[in-house]
């Protein structure tokens, strides 16, 4: 039995436009959840409407399954999405992805849900063109299934102090195309047949284009400058950072031999900045000294804090990084089996 | 005939909080202050320790830097704070 207050209106326009009076909606209108929307929901992970699933401690706030489900048909979201979803609000509350200082700094920080495993195609999710883009109903509610979930159950009227804000905030969600290549989850410790849900507090999308180069070197020495710019938390702090391959990208350098792996360890060499760019960049306001071109700063920790993916339209050249939130030591990316969180198979 | 929905809020699990009593005086008291470790928190702290020593008789000040801006206090840290100090000053807003 459902806990959650039932509210009654003359019909769904009107239960719309009360959502938006109460505040609850991402400013774009919402899909009224009727019981037998949130049950449908439910069904598709066998979970009780009161099973708590995950928590935002510092808050004091607490997520059930039924709220949820409430936000997930609000997002649009078909039943057969809901087990991503789900999994989705299970990773997010793990500790080390520390939801409470995304979600409420000043750097306005979005939540990318990279998708992996067999349930993208089940499910119809786009990793090809406009994967980040319009236009897919999967990509699209997944994405803001989460975002409502904070805003009605998470407390972001009260917490989410973001200056700017990113459009990425509406929804950010996506799955990895597959390749010749390790998926992220397999990567990640998981099988390639496991269906999984990566979440990661980052930026938006920052495109990448080299349409010139003639070696697969040349392309990740443009994807190692974008990666390390002087106004990002990857050079100011240490942080972990979400990097797509577009597939014209892709097919050069697994044309040249390039595995993810040997392009991670590459990207991580070469995503530096030096103490001299620092100081000649304002971000140190000290006066540069001799050596210090020669102390470097990596925009991640290790080659494993790449988190390299595949996604994108057959044409064009352009790539993305997402640089991450303030700290991997305060948040982390955390990869979930979506079979164990939530039963589904 | 009518159509019902659902709230999809969550209040606080929390539901009432109050105001700690104030049942002793700044003067010869151990004062905590938690600096949460972001640029210039230090600053702010060090500010507040000097001003409170030169308005009251303050037996003694306790700089505690938080491991992360973005995490409450262990309980551990929590009860080890509690266990010294008279009175805590923990938020520091930016």
């Amino acid at each position: 039995m459902l806990t959650a207050e039932k509210i009654e209106r003359k019909n769904a326009l009107e239960a719309i436009e009360y959502y938006y009076q109460k505040g609850w909606t991402d400013g774009l209108p919402i899909i009224p959840p009727t019981e037998e929307r949130i049950y449908e929901m439910l069904s598709s992970v066998k979970m009780e409407p009161t099973t708590v699933i995950g928590s935002i401690s510092e808050r004091g706030r607490v997520f059930t399954a039924e709220l949820v489900a409430i936000n997930a048909v609000m997002a649009g979201c078909l039943p057969g999405y809901f087990p991503v979803v789900m999994a989705a609000a299970q990773a997010i509350s793990e500790p080390e992805f520390g939801l409470h200082g995304p979600s409420a700094s000043t750097h306005g920080a979005a939540i990318m849900v990279a998708v992996n495993g067999p349930i993208a195609q089940q499910i119809g999710m786009n990793d090809g063109s406009n994967a980040f883009g319009p236009g897919n109903r999967a990509n699209a509610t997944i994405g803001r299934a989460i975002r409502l979930l904070l805003i009605n159950a998470g407390g972001s009227p009260e917490f989410d102090r973001s200056t700017l804000g990113t459009p990425a905030k509406y929804s950010f969600c996506f799955a990895e195309k597959e390749t010749d290549w390790n998926p992220l989850h397999v990567q990640r410790g998981y099988k390639k047949e496991e269906s999984t849900v990566t979440v990661f507090a980052c930026e938006g999308p920052n495109q990448i284009q080299n349409h010139a180069a003639l070696k697969g070197e040349s392309i990740l020495k443009t994807m190692a400058d974008r990666m390390s710019p002087l106004g990002s938390f990857n050079i100011a702090s240490e942080t972990e950072m979400a990097v797509v391959l577009c597939p014209e990208h892709y097919h050069h350098l697994v044309k040249e031999g390039w595995t993810k792996e040997s392009i991670q360890q590459f990207l991580f060499e070469h995503a530096v900045k030096t103490l001299s760019d620092m100081k000649k960049g304002g971000i140190i306001e000290d006066p540069v000294s001799p050596g210090d071109d020669k102390i470097i700063k990596h925009a991640v920790p290790t080659p494993g804090q790449i988190l390299l993916m595949v996604a994108g339209g057959e044409a064009g050249r352009f790539s993305a990084c997402m640089p991450g939130w303030f700290s991997y030591k305060q948040s982390r990316a955390v990869t979930k089996s979506i079979n164990a969180a939530t039963g589904f198979t | 005939m009518s159509f019902i929905v659902f709230n999809p809020t969550n209040g606080p699990s929390i539901k009432t909080k109050k105001m700690a009593v104030r049942n002793k005086s700044l003067n010869g008291s151990i004062i905590g202050l938690i600096d949460n470790g972001k640029k210039n928190s230090d600053v702010v702290v060090q500010g507040v320790a000097e001003g409170l020593k030169k308005k009251y008789q303050i037996k003694e000040v306790i700089i505690y830097k938080k491991h992360s801006f973005s995490h409450g206090l262990n309980e551990d840290e929590a009860k080890m704070l509690a266990d010294k100090c008279d009175f805590i000053i923990s938020g520091v807003g930016d």
